[in-house]
């Protein structure tokens, strides 16, 4: 009697771990968000006018809103990106990096300001995205 | 008696386990799809379905479904969703979005 009672509650625990907390399964969606999102404002900036950036910004937001994942960046350009509150040259990702809840690997962009290099075209951008208790967090420049 | 339950129990569990490996292999199959597939492949793809791949295509105002070069009007059920990505646009900004399926 006692066996079968541990074998039916690690059949419920195991059961418990796999199908109730996806979390891996989470993770990995929100990498390859990610990876979409970099590429293709690298692609934008590559390709076409980097003044495309903001509408495909806003529409990629708009776009993973719609899948439940919740947004949020700052950004900094030295050329127009139909954002406006991406003007400036200097940028800090520490906003990111408060909540100490999950450690993030090689996230060392909060130490101090990034500046850009004045005499190229450069756009950076800090971002997070979110589906309820996974992120993911990066910075990059094109 | 006793003996028989536990061999009978010890089966149980090492199917139960073989179950969850195969589960388990089977989802990192579908993770790899995902984030290993060259996006560049796909940017090609368009409205006009002449291609064997089976996708959905949409510009937030048009929307294809093409399945093997036929316009379907809904997406089958023996299909399964294998890479999605929101591209940017081809020779000109015009963002899209691909679902590709298999």
């Amino acid at each position: 009697m006692k066996s079968q009672f541990f074998i039916i509650a690690s059949i419920i625990i195991i059961t418990l771990i796999f199908f109730i907390n996806p979390s891996p399964f989470k993770k990995d969606e929100l990498i390859s968000r990610s990876n979409n999102f970099e590429k293709e404002i690298n692609y934008i900036a590559k390709n076409f006018d980097r003044y495309y950036i903001g509408d495909y910004v806003n529409k990629y937001i708009q776009y993973l809103q719609t899948l439940g994942y919740e947004t949020e960046y700052i950004c900094v350009s030295n050329v127009n990106i139909s954002l406006p509150e991406c003007s400036g040259n200097s940028i800090n990702c520490c906003i990111y990096n408060i909540s100490k809840i999950i450690k993030i690997e090689n996230f060392s962009y909060c130490k101090k300001d990034i500046i850009l290099y004045p005499n190229k075209n450069w756009t950076c951008f800090c971002y997070k995205i979110s589906k309820d208790d996974v992120y993911t967090i990066n910075f990059f420049c094109v | 008696m006793r003996g028989w339950i536990l061999l009978f129990e010890v089966a149980l569990s090492i199917i139960i386990l073989i179950t969850f490996y195969f589960y388990l292999i089977n989802q990192n199959f579908y993770k790899e799809k995902n984030i290993f597939i060259d996006e560049e492949e796909f940017r090609y793809l368009d409205f006009s379905c002449n291609n064997s791949y089976i996708y959905y295509i949409t510009n937030f105002t048009e929307k294809v479904f093409c399945y093997k070069g036929n316009k379907l009007s809904e997406i089958p059920d023996n299909v399964t969703k294998i890479f999605e990505y929101f591209y940017a646009g081809k020779e000109k900004y015009e963002p899209f979005l691909i679902i590709l399926y298999k």
